[in-house]
């Protein structure tokens, strides 16, 4: 339990612990920092926090996977608290996949257990000698040998690191692949919720960090308890209006996959939009026949989470955390597969190993278009015949890609470094932007949706900025196929959800407007009692301003407007299905009208101007235009 | 005429079954095809925006709406908007 407690004031916030974790693995030494007054009021939390310590230390040009890089993991000033949805953690960090920034999101319990700790966010630092995990409590910090449970899949190395710590604890973790420095790696949670994206997995592997454990008896103070509790009624209240909330307790992210291979949405065959074959096996009513339990986050009324027994064919017996949307398209309709069967168990092995399911899937359906061009051959796929709708096949590849066998130690690396150690001309198949693989979405179809892709500062991710204008039509409804005003659309996804991510807020609620800024500014007032946070506005400026310091931070790297490039098919391509036929991505207009709107220069990058507008003065005067 | 008109979702329990045959006269309309329904008790809301109807895989506000024609052995679709997604 040795370690520093920097500032033994009592925590002069409300919402926060007031506390940030350093963690230095080289030298096994703890630090807990008090929470500077200006990081809070200038960046609120959560995604905030986390970007805001990436661009002051990381140096430009550091190895993704080395002791240089740092991991950040924030909870934000409504974490733990009665705040509906708000509860979810964000691991940052310098990419392993992309060599941009990431961002990735994770649920479960782990996030208010850390605030309850006592700590508003970790910075992990260095490189171990040899596999440890770290146990947290409200005392202190232990740096503990992982040796017997590295190797392990991740629901072993639950159980046994919670009888050797406290079976209460709550902790996030990597499985094989993380180990083995697998590129599309995830973070995994003791409930299997993971932050997928980017690679967090490889970081963590990277560092011989096997887990985060914690546990706290601490509660964040509130600073006007009646009105918290007033605006926390509103926020149910809203939730009671709305139709999502009966959507996603009857079956979270699944009641849509139908509905969006219909709207031309989802993308199938590694986004040759073919007409898929038994999509009918996605219809809602066919999907909730296999649930047989709901769950849910901390703090959370939605209750989305589902559990999937399997009883037919080769899976029969398995019982798992059901695939999401995006997998059911990932291990599914991207590979030309309607077996759900395959795709839960494909699913499980995920979470076992510890892979982004998104990511992977993705690869997979790489690898299968190029077999079936005949750019790859039988020799180099280890014998696999690999074909469109074989759930061997992707049952089999996700576990050489986790265990980096064969093929799948190639495909370990992403479509971006797989197409370049391949060539051939493969570089046309790898849908990716930024070295982040395409989800679930097709850019063809949803304009703004595909703009978010592009300009996302992770590479393409849904979560960065989900298009409700054009997917639901909320707050108003516009045509998904048009080019115009999409710029202003897609800032206005991109800052919200920015500003959300402090809280830090689920962005299903958000996207189906059961939360709004003007709630989140009233619940974020009453307990902080920060009075800047009283005005939506400045909720507004915050989000705006997380954004374009994510910008400037992969700007720093080497990024611009180059890379805010969506693959060869999506661009030229037309798409040769209903409801989308003959639609391609308008790239440059789409491109060049969100520039503008972002007070962004041609080449994709923040003028000095609009970065001192947004009181980002170190960032205006290392890269702003 | 012969349509299929199939119900996705929670509607095929609302309408207590998940697809029918609706023979209709030459020339008809998505909207002759809706009255029909509601004379036969099933009662479709297209003016709903919660609801989505799709002829042949293309969105019938696409097509011309409920003035959309129909012919010989096309294929509906009417669906619930299910919000959520991501």
């Amino acid at each position: 339990m040795r370690g520093v407690l920097v500032g033994q004031e009592a925590n002069i916030f409300s919402g926060y612990m007031g506390k940030i974790l350093r963690i230095d693995l080289t030298r096994c030494k703890w630090t807990a920092e008090p929470l500077r007054k200006d990081l809070a009021e200038n960046f609120i939390g959560g995604r905030g926090f986390g970007i805001k310590i990436l661009f002051d230390e990381l140096e430009k040009g550091i190895g993704p996977l080395s002791p240089e890089n740092k991991l950040i993991i924030t909870v934000g000033p409504l974490t733990g608290t009665k705040a509906q949805s708000a509860s979810r953690w964000i691991a940052q960090f310098k990419s392993p996949l992309t060599s941009a920034y990431c961002r990735s999101v994770g649920g479960g319990f782990f996030g208010a257990e850390l605030k309850f700790a006592g700590y508003d966010a970790i910075v992990v630092e260095g490189r171990s000698e040899k596999p440890v995990y770290v146990w947290i409590r409200d005392d202190g910090v232990e740096f503990r040998d992982a040796s017997r449970v590295w190797g392990m899949a991740t629901e072993s190395t639950k159980e046994f690191i919670l009888e050797e710590t406290d079976e209460k604890a709550k902790m996030c973790m990597i499985g094989p692949a993380g180990e083995r420095l697998v590129k599309i790696s995830a973070i995994v949670t003791d409930d299997m919720r993971t932050a997928s994206r980017g690679g967090g997995g490889a970081v963590m592997g990277s560092k011989n960090l096997k887990a985060i454990v914690v546990k706290g008896a601490k509660r964040p103070a509130i600073y006007d308890e009646k009105a918290f509790d007033e605006a926390v009624k509103e926020q149910i209240e809203a939730y009671r209006g709305s139709p999502a909330l009966e959507h996603f307790r009857a079956l979270g992210t699944d009641g849509i996959v139908y509905l969006f291979y219909m709207l031309g949405n989802f993308p199938t065959y590694n986004f040759k939009q073919l007409p898929l074959e038994g999509v009918h096996r996605f219809a809602p009513e066919v999907l909730a026949s296999y649930v047989v339990k709901h769950g849910g986050c901390f703090g959370c009324m939605m209750r989305c989470w589902k559990t999937f027994k399997l009883t037919k064919g080769p899976y029969a017996g398995i019982t798992w955390e059901f695939p999401e949307y995006e997998t059911h398209w990932s291990y599914g309709g991207v590979l030309g597969n309607c077996n759900i069967e395959s795709i839960t168990y494909a699913n499980m092995l995920s979470d076992l190993y510890g892979l982004d399911t998104i990511s992977t899937g993705v690869s997979i359906a790489f690898a299968t278009e190029l077999y079936e061009k005949g750019i790859i051959s039988k020799s180099e796929t280890d014998g696999l015949e690999l074909r469109w709708g074989d759930p061997d096949v992707i049952v089999e590849l996700v576990r050489r890609i986790a265990l980096r066998i064969g093929i799948g130690n190639i495909l370990a690396e992403g479509v971006k470094r797989a197409s370049e150690i391949i060539g051939r001309g493969s570089e046309k198949y790898a849908m990716h932007v930024k070295g982040l693989e395409l989800p679930a979405y097709d850019p063809r179809s949803l304009k703004g949706q595909g703009l978010n892709f592009a300009t996302s500062p992770i590479g393409a991710s849904h979560c960065i900025g989900w298009n409700k204008f054009e997917i639901l039509g909320v707050p108003r409804k516009v045509d998904p196929f048009a080019t115009e005003g999409k710029g202003e659309i897609t800032k206005y996804v991109q800052d919200e959800t920015a500003v959300a991510e402090t809280a830090v807020f689920c962005t299903f609620p958000l996207t189906n407007q059961m939360i709004t800024l003007d709630m989140y500014s009233k619940l974020l007032y009453a307990a902080t009692g920060i009075e800047k946070f009283n005005n939506p506005k400045y909720l507004w400026l915050v989000g705006e301003r997380i954004f374009n310091l994510e910008r400037v931070f992969i700007v720093r790297e080497g990024f611009d407007a180059r890379h805010d490039a969506m693959p060869e098919r999506i661009v030229k391509e037309p798409v040769p299905r209903e409801p989308s036929k003959g639609q391609v991505f308008e790239q440059d207009v789409l491109l060049k009208d969100y520039y503008n709107v972002r007070g962004w220069n041609e080449q994709g990058i923040p003028s000095k101007e609009k970065l001192k507008e947004l009181g980002l003065y170190d960032a205006a005067e290392q890269v702003g235009a | 005429m012969r349509i299929r008109v199939k119900f996705v979702g929670d509607l095929h329990q609302k309408v207590g079954m998940t697809d029918l045959w609706v023979h209709l006269p030459d020339g008809s309309t998505v909207e002759n095809l809706l009255e029909d329904l509601r004379r036969n008790g099933i009662k479709v809301d297209s003016e709903n925006s919660s609801m989505v109807i799709f002829v042949n895989g293309r969105r019938l506000e696409f097509i011309g709406g409920l003035k959309a024609g129909l012919k010989d052995l096309d294929e509906l679709i009417i669906m619930p908007i299910i919000a959520g997604g991501i």
